[in-house]
């Protein structure tokens, strides 16, 4: 197979002048290493130009022309052409290839026609935000009319914003901050929403999930007020590549879109390495740690002054990366680091002044979390090394084009952990190539996220009996929404009857209001960062290792009521990783068939101890209890009773074979992930026993009750309070679901378990395969 | 070393997927009836004995109709200790005066008390105010005008009738209405697509002044505390504000008013409070302050028109506040203002000597060093002893966490003064 994708490499292409020889060597080098499993050249692309539009202000040409522009990329001009002739418009763009100005020449370019007219952005991140509101403010310092450019968010101070909303003509806020902030105060806006012209949706691929889905309610918010103002603004996305960005920005708005797909920027040359750590112990199924192979490829650049961009798909590993590369790399005598971390979690003061440094070289590399993956200029970067397969095909794709983002060549290297899921990827690279990049899927419909949003609604413009939301009848969520005093019927109109802000109470996205203040309490106290409520346990336990920049700090103390951890500065050897404590019951089963089951459960989650890890060999060095809140949800499951008969037919010990129902779970909720293209964040998987205690009573749809006998139970389910729709398909490809993960085990080159195929269980191999074998050929699935 | 047809299969598996993802995963009916949460709410019961709404009128305009409770209070109407009818127009005005409301003439005729119960306290489009009211004098007597929407379908016709009303006045006085029963009609008036009823009106805020003239010295400024300590007013038994809202939706559901009778009593109640505290307001701050008034009272009138820039009566009204004991720490700030006022009157030693108490306390005091400082330099042209006096403020903030900005503002106080030292120096040498 690795045959077939010998590509001859281009050595040339490497050995560039300019003390580039070095750097060709080394490709050359990596790519005969045996542990690249695959390599991949993307030819580089020229750029395709078309004039400046004849309509064009001459104040925006001279602007374009002083910044070097006097032609645009196809994509740009056609974008304009488009929302000139009043259509909705998605644009595909790549990175780099200026799509900013996709939206901003039409936006402003109207805005100079009719200075009534107004705008909203919406970023995903106030990072964004701000990137994209410095470029605007240089413009509207250059055109004449003082058009007004505003941030409002969170971070506005109270006092500016009645300012703001009746001065600005472009707002750029964020989808939290149009939910909780800007659609429940819409008559203090009269003066934007009745002359909304435009609305612009950046990283419109973002918008996908749990988020999506509320966001598809937020715009039908949106579009009522904006009818109740008289005013139809054109809209305007621009998505980093999905299979399907027409289809999501349709199925945002509700409206149909014109696509442009084809980008007229030019594409660097790529060379694309697929990097798998060498086993060091076969029985085991132990490879080296992907981390200190990502943090010595990347050390590599690094030292041959190659500006690099390491991607972690946490933010521990995140801070891990960050202390071995400031190692690796110190800084000059009496310098600034050259290497620096990159997150959500840092204050906005702090990642303004990392973005800047790595725009104007005086920082070398960055690591990052997935915060960096969305459009923020870093300017260019030769090589995007991604510790770990990102999850998804486009996110990967976003990852790697962070490199290369002007001309020359550029590299990324895909560095496998031993999770299942990077091990396919990695032994399938032309899986991997040739698959189209993720649908960006949403389900409007979830009857939590829409009965939310109609609370809100109503909140904001009593609803109208025969109004629809989201092209819906409703009628029943609003008499569901009466009975329960939320709301009443007046003439023919359903009006808020209740004391409370209904958007308060919902959050788009788990990262929203209540977030955890991290307060450093080693000199005078300050706050150093936050960090989300779900996962705030996790990693501000007391006595946990909080690192943060590298810099590790040990918990005093977490205050839960007041949402603040108390830390103070520490030099440890050990970090500490939550031991996490998940319970699963069914409160209701929509869908049987055999040992099979879908349907509605209760998901409690505690994070009940931790373990001290040593940094240098990762061993265990000691651990705690702890005693933290429980966190609850109901959510949707695809589950499996492993039959008493099949279980207690193994031939092992029982505790052999509660390994292989680890094991198996370990390897069904991987497998569950490549399936559903997912991000493993979206599931979850939990076990029941079946030893303690008595098995809940079932309320069964139909039927007898079910499970009448003590049997273990793997639980995969939707990480979302009311799912997103992930389970049922998991129950509707259950045959096949099973199968996969026989051949994934069973081909696994360990001898009896391992990290790639059945987790951290050992011996867990042989009981799971017996399990499988069981239920499939048993014909029970 | 895997079967080629694994992507393949993986494919199809995920089309499969795809084209399952793209049907809503259950219809809204499926999931509403999967939906665990409780049974609902039972309606509330009709009361047995059904009660009607207090006595009143329906009246109706364009917008349609709504209700009206109507009553009016004579001439001798007390509320509380206040005789609601003896206040006079000039005391009014002064007390707009000294809020920097509104100059000029103001008629006690032309203007209109107004408060709202809302459905709730959240602000947003959402909060609704069913019931508004405003109280006026007229022909010897207090006129109190109470607009209630019975439903929803009538909040139109009676933001419309309030604005009608209001066409009559041209002074608002709220309490707290600035940052919530104006914002609250004004929300729902752009619902309606009314003009604001308040746009030709100045609006006094009596919650502000009552914070300075009395947070001082009685802690809570709440409407109903002030009127219990100020006025002497008992109200009886009372409907908690957090209930209202609740008290209207019972009403919506099941016409029954038994508990919204006690919304109407304590709306009414609310406005006459706020008239008679306004009278009793504009009383003290046109009475002349008396030396056994409450110590703190009198330091709150002090700042009053020390910020007015009625500096004499600023002063008398400090003196007695001294005099009276006023505790700390207002006391140490009747005492710099004092001593600021003085100086701006030349009473060079009454001042210093202010100043000598205020560096003498414990409690750090910059204004009595900074005020020392300037009379050393200005009044005795004593430049050493000016020198003196901020490096001894200097040691005392030496290592005082948040003191950063007043040492930052000390130290170019210092540079000034050393360098006006050499200057005096040179020329003195030169002479």
């Amino acid at each position: 197979m690795r045959s077939e994708l010998q590509v001859r490499l281009d050595e040339e292409a490497l050995a560039r002048p300019g003390g580039r020889e070095d750097a060709g060597a080394y490709l050359v080098r990596l790519r005969a290493d045996p542990c690249v499993t695959g390599y991949h050249r993307i030819p580089s692309r020229p750029a395709r130009f078309v004039e400046l539009p004849d309509d064009l202000h001459p104040a925006v040409v001279r602007f374009l022309a002083e910044r070097g522009v006097t032609r645009l990329y196809s994509h740009q001009g056609e974008c304009y052409a488009n929302v000139r002739a009043g259509k909705d418009t998605v644009v595909l763009t790549p990175t780099a290839s200026g799509k900013t100005l996709c939206y901003n020449l039409p936006v402003l370019q109207g805005i100079l026609e009719n200075p009534d007219r107004r705008a909203l952005y919406l970023f995903p991140t106030k990072a964004l935000t701000y990137d994209q509101l410095d470029d605007l403010i240089g413009w509207s310092s250059a055109l004449p009319g003082e058009i007004g450019v505003h941030a409002y968010d969170g971070d506005t101070p109270p006092d500016a914003r009645p300012a703001i909303r009746s001065r600005a003509h472009v707002v750029l806020t964020n989808p939290d901050m149009l939910h909780t902030g800007i659609l429940p105060h819409h008559t203090k806006w009269t003066r934007v929403f009745e002359n909304l012209a435009y609305i612009v949706v950046d990283e419109l691929h973002t918008y996908r999930g749990v988020f999506g889905s509320h966001l598809a309610n937020l715009f039908r918010r949106l579009e009522r007020i904006c009818r109740f103002y008289g005013s139809t603004p054109r809209i305007i996305c621009a998505s980093a590549t999905i299979a399907n960005p027409g289809e999501l920005a349709e199925g945002l708005t509700g409206r149909p879109f014109t696509m442009i797909a084809e980008s007229g920027a030019p594409e660097a040359e790529k060379h694309l390495f697929f990097y798998n750590p060498p086993v060091v112990n076969r029985e085991l199924g132990i490879r080296r740690s992907y981390v200190k192979e990502t943090r010595r490829i990347a050390a590599a650049f690094l030292r041959m002054m190659k500006g690099a961009i390491v991607f972690a798909n946490s933010r521990l590993v995140t801070e891990i990366l960050v202390r071995y590369l400031k190692r690796d790399i110190p800084p000059p005598p009496g310098g600034a680091d050259r290497v620096v971390g990159y997150r959500g979690g840092y204050l906005p003061r702090e990642r303004r002044r990392i973005e800047q440094g790595l725009r104007d070289g005086a920082i070398r590399g960055v690591v990052s979390t997935n915060a960096l993956e969305l459009g923020i200029d870093i300017g260019s970067l030769d090589v995007a090394v991604l510790a770990g397969y990102p999850g998804t095909v486009a996110s990967t794709w976003q990852r790697i084009g962070r490199a290369g983002r002007r001309a020359g060549s550029a590299v990324g290297v895909m560095v496998a952990s031993s999770a299942p899921l990077d091990q396919f990827i990695v032994n399938h690279p032309e899986y991997f190539l040739g698959q189209s990049p993720e649908s960006g899927l949403i389900n409007p419909e979830n009857i939590h996220i829409l009965i939310s949003h109609l609370q809100c609604a109503a909140f904001e413009l009593p609803v109208g009996e025969d109004e629809r939301f989201g092209g819906h009848d409703v009628g029943e969520i609003l008499e569901y929404l009466s009975e329960r005093g939320f709301l009443h019927k007046s003439g023919a109109k359903w009006h808020w009857t209740s004391e409370s802000y209904p958007a308060n109470a919902i959050s788009l996205r788990s990262i929203g209001s209540d977030n955890f203040l991290v307060v450093e309490t080693t000199g005078e106290a300050r706050v150093i960062g936050e960090v989300e409520y779900s996962s705030a346990f996790q990693t501000l336990h007391q006595k946990a290792i909080y690192l943060q920049q590298g810099q590790q700090y040990y918990v005093d103390d977490l205050d839960v009521e007041e949402r603040r951890a108390y830390v103070r500065a520490v030099d440890s050897e050990y970090y500490t990783d939550a031991i996490t404590h998940t319970d699963v019951r069914p409160l209701e089963i929509a869908g049987r068939d055999g040992p099979h089951h879908h349907g509605e459960v209760h998901v409690a989650h505690q994070v009940v101890g931790f373990k001290k890890i040593k940094f240098a060999t990762m061993e265990n060095v000691g651990s705690g209890e702890l005693t933290l809140p429980t966190q609850e949800m109901h959510t949707t499951a695809w589950w499996l009773g492993i039959p008493r008969t099949v279980f207690g037919a193994l031939e092992c010990s029982s505790s052999e074979r509660l390994d292989g129902v680890y094991g198996l779970a370990h390897a069904l909720g991987e497998i569950a992930c490549v399936f559903l293209m997912c991000d493993p964040k979206d599931l979850g998987t939990s076990i029941e026993t079946g030893l303690d205690g008595t098995p809940p009573e079932i309320p069964a749809a139909d039927g007898p009750t079910a499970q009448p006998e003590h049997e273990p139970t793997i639980y995969v389910y939707d990480n979302y309070p009311g799912g997103i729709g992930l389970s049922r398909p998991l129950y509707e490809l259950r045959e096949r679901l099973l199968q996969e993960t026989r051949r994934l085990i069973g081909s696994c080159a360990c001898d009896s378990g391992c990290p790639s195929c059945t987790g951290p269980a050992m011996g867990a191999k042989a009981p799971a395969l017996a399990i499988l074998d069981a239920l499939i050929d048993g014909g029970t699935c | 070393m895997e079967e080629p047809a694994k992507t393949g299969r993986f494919g199809k598996a995920l089309e499969r997927l795809r084209n399952a993802e793209k049907r809503p995963y259950l219809t809204i009916r499926e999931q509403l009836r999967l939906l665990d949460d409780g049974p609902a709410r039972p309606r509330a019961a009709p009361h047995l004995s059904s009660m009607p709404l207090p006595e009143g009128t329906e009246e109706r305009n364009g917008a349609g109709a709504h209700y009206v409770v109507r009553k009016s209070y004579p001439d001798d109407h007390f509320h509380g200790k206040v005789r609601l009818n003896r206040s006079e127009a000039p005391d009014f005005q002064r007390l707009l005066e000294l809020a920097r409301n509104r100059r000029g003439p103001v008629e006690r005729e032309r203007i209109a008390f107004l408060d709202t119960e809302t459905t709730g306290v959240s602000g947003g489009a959402g909060m609704c105010p069913f019931l508004v009211g405003i109280g006026y004098f007229r022909d010897d007597a207090f006129h109190l005008e109470q607009r209630f929407m019975r439903d929803f379908d009538e909040e139109a016709s009676m933001l419309a009738a309030l604005g009608e009303s209001l066409q009559a006045f041209d002074v608002l006085v709220t309490y707290n209405g600035q940052t919530f029963d104006a914002p609250i009609v004004e929300n729902r008036c752009v619902l309606a697509r009314l003009d604001s009823p308040f746009a030709h009106m100045a609006h006094f805020d009596l919650l502000f002044m009552a914070r300075r003239l009395w947070r001082a010295g009685h802690g809570s400024c709440k409407l109903t505390a002030l009127e219990r300590e100020l006025l002497n007013y008992v109200r009886g038994p009372d409907i908690p504000g957090a209930m209202i809202p609740r008290a209207y939706f019972d009403y919506l559901r099941s016409s029954d008013a038994v508990s919204l009778r006690s919304v109407f009593t304590h709306h009414a109640a609310d406005i006459l409070s706020l008239a008679a505290l306004t009278i009793h307001a504009a009383d003290r701050v046109v009475d002349e302050p008396q030396p056994l008034d409450d110590a703190l009272d009198l330091y709150s009138l002090g700042r009053i028109f020390d910020q007015a820039r009625e500096d004499a009566r600023g002063a008398r009204c400090y003196e007695m506040a001294l005099a009276g004991g006023v505790p700390m720490p207002e006391q140490a700030r009747a005492m710099e203002r004092l001593s600021v006022l003085y100086r701006k009157r030349g009473d060079v030693v009454r001042s210093m000597e202010l100043c000598g108490r205020l560096m003498n306390m414990d409690e750090f005091s910059a204004a009595g060093y900074e005020g020392a400082a300037m009379l050393e330099e200005h009044h005795e042209r004593n430049l050493d002893a000016a020198c003196a006096v901020v490096r001894d403020a200097m040691r005392r903030l030496e290592g005082r966490p948040g003191a950063e900005r007043t040492v930052a503002r000390l130290n170019a106080r210092l540079d000034r003064l050393e360098r006006k030292q050499q200057k005096e120096l040179f020329a003195a040498a030169g002479k």
